[in-house]
């Protein structure tokens, strides 16, 4: 009787020494939030209006985050490390391709989400400025200055 | 691999203690009907043990139980206890004291002159401890830009958490009055403090917290000594 339920005893000892199942952050836990734009319609500004071949682009590397696809919305992210970030809206028809630059303002804030996932940063004051040109996008509105999940647009670009 | 190794010396103790006893029950055979009282002290030896085979731990504690009837005992634990939380993306460290009060209860029948335990108990346990925050990572999923991590160490003292804990476990005496005790506890957290962006990580004397539940576990192997008081 002793010796069976020390047994138990060393078994349970096993199991908890074991590995711990939160050390992997679950991708359904929210993290740093995307940037959502919407595209809608400069004569019908109500309706969401589809972009053929968007490419955006970030000026600081070079790199795609949306290439040559035909959408009416985005999801971009916003550097952790800065509080400016520069895209470049190329929009490709069969024509030349037009692009705009836009210039993202915000501050960050660091936010604790769980020992797996460590921190996330949301994004407040939220301004948009362009480089003035307006090739193609022709308006802008920040619908949402603070960036602390991705349920609905923050930005819509009119065009 | 250290975990192993720890496993490992742990079985081979507990094993000890198994053969000691048997041959406990050989040995004594005529004894008076009247069983020792007294205070029994002693260390948790497991603690000082990962204290040496783990660099990100140190830590003791003192158990004390005194009978207070044929079944049952008064039974503390104090400790200190010291865990670095070094991982990827987070690196933290708690420090710490803890105690425990709660009794015992001895569902084991002896046999006549033997004096060990298959308990059951109940604690009450509380930490004040302190928790650093030494550098973190921010998670995201975007590869476009560099990955930040921030080393802003921050200091969070005067932290305090309670809990209930349910014990499991066996005593043996393996020499005369000397014994060897095993235990498993299943732990429930009742209130801990709240840090402002952060979390407790680690609390001493209840071990690793859960991102998603309040409990908690941890396993006890010590060795104490009995001090008779008187027999009854």
């Amino acid at each position: 009787m002793l010796k069976k339920i020390a047994g138990l005893v060393a078994f349970f000892i096993l199991i908890t020494a074991g590995c711990s199942k939160d050390d992997i952050c679950s991708q359904d836990t929210p993290t740093t939030p995307l940037l959502i734009i919407t595209f809608n319609d400069i004569n019908n500004p109500t309706q969401r209006k589809t972009v053929p071949g968007l490419t955006v682009r970030a000026t600081s590397n070079n790199q795609n985050i949306v290439n040559a696809a035909s959408t009416d919305s985005i999801a971009i992210p916003l550097p952790t490390g800065a509080d400016i970030t520069e895209y470049r809206f190329i929009r490709s028809t069969n024509s030349e391709p037009v692009s705009d630059f836009y210039t993202f303002n915000y501050v960050r804030e660091d936010v604790y989400v769980n020992r797996a996932c460590a921190f996330k940063t949301t994004y407040t004051n939220l301004t948009a400025a362009g480089d003035g040109t307006a090739d193609w996008i022709f308006r802008v509105e920040v619908n949402n200055q603070t960036i602390e999940d991705e349920t609905q647009a923050h930005l819509t670009f009119f065009h | 691999m250290r975990h192993k190794h720890t496993l490992r010396f742990f079985i081979s103790l507990f094993f000890v203690t198994a053969f000691a006893q048997s041959q406990e029950e050989v040995a004594t055979d005529t004894l008076s009907k009247k069983t020792k009282y007294g205070l029994r002290i002693g260390a948790d030896i497991s603690k000082p043990l990962r204290s040496l085979l783990e660099d990100d731990y140190t830590g003791f504690e003192v158990v004390a139980d005194f009978r207070l009837t044929e079944k049952f005992y008064a039974a503390a634990e104090v400790g200190n206890e010291q865990k670095d939380f070094f991982e990827p993306n987070l690196n933290a460290t708690t420090s710490g004291s803890y105690a425990k009060i709660g009794v015992d209860l001895n569902a084991h029948n002896n046999w006549l002159g033997l004096n060990n335990a298959i308990f059951g108990g109940l604690r009450y346990g509380f930490a004040s401890f302190k928790q650093e925050l030494l550098a973190y990572s921010i998670y995201t999923n975007n590869t476009i830009f560099p990955p930040s991590v921030r080393i802003e160490p921050r200091e969070f003292n005067g932290l305090t958490a309670h809990w209930v804990e349910l014990v499991l476990g066996v005593k043996t005496e393996v020499l005369n009055n000397l014994y060897l005790s095993i235990n498993v506890q299943l732990k429930r957290k009742l209130s801990e403090s709240e840090l402002d962006n952060f979390d407790n990580i680690f609390i001493p004397g209840f071990n690793s917290t859960n991102d998603f539940s309040e409990f908690g576990a941890g396993y006890g192997y010590s060795i104490s000594y009995l001090i008779p008081l008187f027999q009854k």
